[in-house]
């Protein structure tokens, strides 16, 4: 059984401009030890998605309208009391968050802030806290850590913050691990290194691990399954093979031919023309559709594209969209 | 840290010498002497006073006369009252500081949690109403609010003497007149401290760990959220302290802020000074206090001196 069920969530932000549906029908599930990929452009929802599970919505503006994320077919994550909820985050459901040099609390002590959740979660002692604070920083690859451990964040670089986040969110081995784009802001020689520390600490707990990122190149080796948004909904989802071999949404296929490493060396890069649309506005139709300077049959104007199932794990939201050329792109340019 | 506090106390002494210097000399140089006063006194007498007090020298020797006394730790002889500087001030400072400590327990006392309550609970009832409450203190002079209190809790419901220094209960409302200016400013540096730092990423990292909420208060947000108190309370404190001239006046305090503005009127040149030098003094040593305790609650702080 899935051990996150995440069904018809749809999250507004109720602004002076209007309703922004930031995230309007997202539904996707993740087992035990798997890795789930959500890709898409900025703001495409995938934040807003993950913070709704992590009760981090601020609220207002924004609501949860409606949905549901059931974990491990037991307790739902959207509908439950403060009291359920914060026994659960940091202990079963924990997050990694894009800007390591500022997740971090620069008024306290990393051993502080590492231990925090061992204390009030496994209700432990200081000391034996404190150990598992330390193991857990060389579990990173953070070495002399029973010294370091007593250092302000401000004494670690950003990719060593970032392993510091890691091994806080990891320390009390939770089930799920959502990590919101964690080597954005790093730099590229230690993109890799993170990324292979979460998938090496997910082996350790047999954890969950839902990956964000609006990068496909970072998904590709990492994720077992593959989830590309697009305004707020989910447009096409499959195994990284789906995805990757077979990819039917002109979306993701238009993403696909921006990533630098799959296309041919010294040609022009594909991008995507125009930009994602106004989410204060309603969408009627086809949210891709409406993007200027691309061109389509006009089948989807009007009524929303339903989701087309391709093969048994791999489902795509209708769209007749037909991709201009990479000379085109070039053209407008 | 220890490096950090000597070298603070080594610029102290070189401001309280130029501050020393500069009010010396300004003070010479005013119009009028100690002996101008209403009353005429015969030119004879104002020559054997002013020989007395060494006036009579030209000012350059004058001035290493009171510098060489001041490093003895003597503030000279008053030129009008009988009594010395130190005895005066022996009797002023000690009223000033009782009043302003309580002026700053009031202060502290309402504005902290006022703000921390209205920075919590923002845009709601419990933020509007205690911040207009405020605005209204911060823009109310205390030359209003005293004598206003004085009214309503002196003379109309008769709880307290209006005016004097006398019985304990006499405390009261000159402390209040003070403390609750000061607590209306607290409470607005409070809540834009607070509020600052509920904004930051590491706020949501704390809810994303299941940390409760009263510990993401406490704990997580309140050592940065005051840190702009902090740095408010140097130059406050010493202005609380010494008490303020008008509400001394008007409550008939014998404090130190009353004797600083009749001696500046009298040209008792010694007491002038002394009083400077007090004041200085206090101003130095709060914001030493507060650059400390703010390297205690600041780490980074620490780092960029070592
Ligand atoms: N507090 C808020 N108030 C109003 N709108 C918001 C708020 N937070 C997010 N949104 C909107 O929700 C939409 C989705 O944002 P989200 O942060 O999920 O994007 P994202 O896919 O994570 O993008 P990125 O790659 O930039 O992180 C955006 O249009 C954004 O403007
Ligand atoms: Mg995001």
């Amino acid at each position: 059984m899935a051990i996150l069920e995440v069904k018809d969530l749809k999250t507004y932000f109720h602004t002076r401009n209007g309703t922004v549906r930031a995230v309007d029908g997202v539904s996707f599930s993740v087992e035990r030890g798997e890795t789930l990929g959500i890709v898409g452009e900025s703001g495409s929802g995938k934040s807003v998605s993950c913070y709704s599970l992590m009760g981090l919505i601020p609220q207002p503006p924004g609501r949860i309208e409606s949905g549901q994320a059931i974990l491990d077919g037991k307790i739902d994550l959207l509908n439950s009391s403060e009291k359920v909820l914060r026994k659960i985050r940091g202990r079963r459901v924990s997050m990694i968050f894009q800007e390591p040099m500022t997740s971090l609390n620069p008024y306290l002590r990393v051993s502080t802030q590492l231990i925090e959740a061992l204390r009030m979660h496994e209700k432990l002692g200081r000391k034996e806290a404190l150990s598992r604070a330390i193991k857990s920083l060389e579990e990173v690859g953070i070495t002399e850590a029973s010294t370091r451990v007593h250092f302000y964040p401000h004494e670690f670089s950003g990719g060593m913050r970032q392993r510091v986040m890691i091994a806080m969110s990891m320390i009390t081995h939770p089930e799920i691990l959502i990590a919101d784009e964690p080597t954005t802001a790093l730099d590229v020689t230690v993109q890799a290194q993170i990324l292979e520390l979460i998938r090496e600490r997910q082996k350790a707990n047999n954890s969950a691990v839902i990956l964000i990122t609006h990068d496909l190149g970072v998904v590709a080796g990492m994720c077992d399954r593959i989830n590309v948004m697009y305004a707020g909904k989910i447009v096409e989802s499959g195994t990284a093979d789906d995805i990757f071999k077979n990819a039917q949404h002109p979306y993701t296929i238009a993403l696909q031919r921006s990533i630098p490493s799959l296309g041919s060396k010294g040609k022009a890069l594909y991008t995507i023309p125009g930009l994602p649309p106004d989410l204060s506005r309603p969408i009627p139709g086809d949210a891709f559709a409406l993007r200027q300077g691309i061109k389509s049959g006009g089948k989807w104007a009007n009524t929303p594209p339903p989701m087309r199932q391709v093969s048994e794990t791999h489902w795509v939201r209708e769209s007749d969209v037909i991709l201009p050329s990479l000379e085109e792109v070039l053209d407008v340019r | 840290m220890f490096k950090f506090i000597a070298r603070r106390i080594l610029q102290s002494i070189i401001v309280l010498f130029v501050i020393t210097t500069v009010t010396f000399f300004m003070v010479h140089a005013a119009p009028g002497d100690p002996f101008s006063a209403e009353r005429k006194m015969p030119e004879h007498i104002k020559q054997r006073l002013m020989e007395h007090y060494g006036l009579d020298k030209p000012e350059i020797v004058q001035y290493f006369h009171y510098v060489g006394s001041l490093l003895k730790g003597d503030l000279g002889p008053s030129h009008v009252e009988t009594r010395s500087v130190n005895r005066i001030i022996g009797t002023t400072f000690p009223v000033s500081l009782e009043l302003g400590s309580w002026a700053l327990l009031i202060a502290l006392g309402i504005g902290l949690p006022v703000g921390i309550i209205a920075a919590v609970f923002r845009n709601t009832l419990a933020d509007y109403i205690p911040m207009s409450m405020a605005m209204i203190g911060i823009c109310l002079p205390t030359f209003v609010l005293g004598p206003v209190l004085a009214l309503i809790f002196g003379v109309w419901l008769g709880w307290f003497n209006v005016s004097g220094w006398f019985i304990p209960a006499d405390r009261v409302l000159p402390a209040l007149t003070i403390g609750l200016v000061y607590a209306a400013i607290i409470a607005r540096i409070t809540r834009g401290g607070m509020l600052e730092v509920l904004n930051q990423d590491f706020i949501r990292t704390a809810k994303a760990k299941g940390v409760p909420f009263p510990r993401i208060i406490f704990f997580h947000t309140l050592k940065g959220g005051l840190l702009p108190v902090i740095s408010f309370l140097g130059p406050a404190l010493a202005g609380i302290i010494s008490g303020s001239f008008v509400v001394e006046t008007i409550f008939q305090i014998p404090g130190m802020g009353r004797q600083f503005v009749q001696s500046a009127f009298n040209r008792d040149y010694a007491l002038v000074m002394g009083t400077v030098i007090v004041y200085a003094c206090l101003i130095i040593v709060a914001n030493l206090l507060v650059d400390i305790v703010q390297v205690i609650l600041n780490p980074r702080l620490r780092f960029e001196d070592s």
